[in-house]
């Protein structure tokens, strides 16, 4: 690699423009000049090591142009924040809310309960909004951890804490109730702890349905009588299931469309 | 003599939109054509030119295609709009108008 593609390769890196097919064309841009920097230079009688050295001292320094384009791309990059996040919710979190609807009934109707309260349409409205608000929480936090540089994941932990703890107050006002949303952002939190904290993926999915197991012991302690214990285990543990391939969806999606400061090839 | 970074920042703008009203450039020409015009007292970073186009192009006052220069090469082409023509003009009546006002204040006894 020259000197010159390393100085454009930082410069695109920090420049975090929202779109691949810009970021691209920068980089074309900037290739360009250099190249006509280069020709003129050697026209004018300076060596290939006098050249390389022209062109870090002419151009400025890198980090200073990337700024300037992030801060040109800034409203653009907020759009596309929150695109990404919403489709990233609504995506992971309307899909394995399905899954996780359709494993509740075959496990109610499997174990011979009747299933009356857990697939009541009360019950499985709650248990949707409980998985949509995980998969915000958990794709609130990844697309968080982007706006910062340093402790990326604390400092994301605690802005989606501010916006939960907004949300919540709005459900109490409304509803009287946010225990839901309180324990979906601990669920959100917890899998994205788990997912970056744990690189064996068994290891990862064992601590998932250990963590949402324990839920269920929680739960069926707290709230007994609609079920019993192991069905209500069993939910929960296909729960954990679930929210563990929202996050695998969630991720994968949220790459996909986040392709901020990519060096084209 | 070098010019503050400050004051160049405040007067870009119109230095590349006078410069565009010309006719369409690529960067490296915008470069050169800036310093061979000023007699090198525009000899300012070169990358810095890049984002300062981009902002103008997305404010809509010039507008760029990719097409092939002189040299055989591919090179992107900025070029004025209808926009950006009334804004040149805009930006030098401004220009004059201030210089000369700073221009008073500081010939004043």
């Amino acid at each position: 690699m020259t000197n010159a593609d390393e100085l454009i390769k930082k410069i695109i890196a920090g420049s975090q423009i929202p779109s691949g097919r810009r970021t691209q064309d920068v980089a074309r841009e900037l290739r360009a000049h250099v190249e006509d920097f280069v020709e003129a230079a050697r026209q004018a009688g300076h060596t290939d090591e006098e050249v390389h050295r022209m062109v870090a001292a002419n151009f400025g320094e890198p980090l200073e142009i990337a700024r300037e384009f992030a801060s040109l791309y800034r409203r653009e990059r907020a759009i596309l924040r929150i695109s990404v996040f919403l489709l990233c919710t609504m995506v992971a979190g309307a899909g394995s809310a399905s899954v996780a609807l359709a494993i509740q009934a075959a496990l109610s109707l499997g174990l011979g309960a009747s299933g009356s309260n857990l697939i009541g349409a009360r019950h499985m409205m709650m248990e949707a909004l409980y998985i949509l608000a995980t998969a915000a929480a958990y794709a609130g936090l990844i697309s968080f951890e982007k706006l910062f540089d340093q402790r990326r994941l604390e400092k994301s932990v605690a802005a989606v804490a501010g916006c939960f703890a907004v949300i919540a107050v709005a459900a109490v006002w409304m509803t009287d109730r946010a225990e839901m949303l309180i324990v979906a952002f601990v669920s959100g939190v917890a899998l994205r702890l788990i997912q970056a904290g744990l690189k064996n993926p068994v290891v990862r999915v064992s601590a998932v349905l250990a963590c949402f197991g324990l839920l269920g012991v929680i739960s069926a302690c707290m709230v007994p009588g609609s079920g019993g214990a192991s069905l209500r285990l069993a939910v929960w543990i296909a729960v954990g299931m679930c929210c563990y391939l929202m996050t695998q969806v969630a991720e994968r999606v949220d790459r996909r469309f986040w392709q901020v400061g990519n060096l084209p090839g | 003599m070098e010019i503050d970074r400050e004051f160049l920042k405040g007067s870009i703008s119109l230095l590349l939109l006078n410069l565009l009203s010309r006719g369409a450039m690529y960067g490296y020409e915008i470069i050169q054509e800036a310093s061979r015009r000023s007699a090198n007292a525009f000899a300012f970073k070169e990358g810095t030119l890049y984002p300062a186009l981009h902002q103008l192009e997305k404010k809509g006052l010039i507008q760029s295609e990719w097409r092939m220069g002189d040299n055989g090469r591919e090179r992107k082409y900025y070029s004025l709009t209808a926009k950006g023509k009334k804004k040149a003009a805009d930006y030098e009546n401004q220009w004059r108008h201030l210089t000369g006002a700073i221009g008073a204040v500081l010939e004043s006894e």
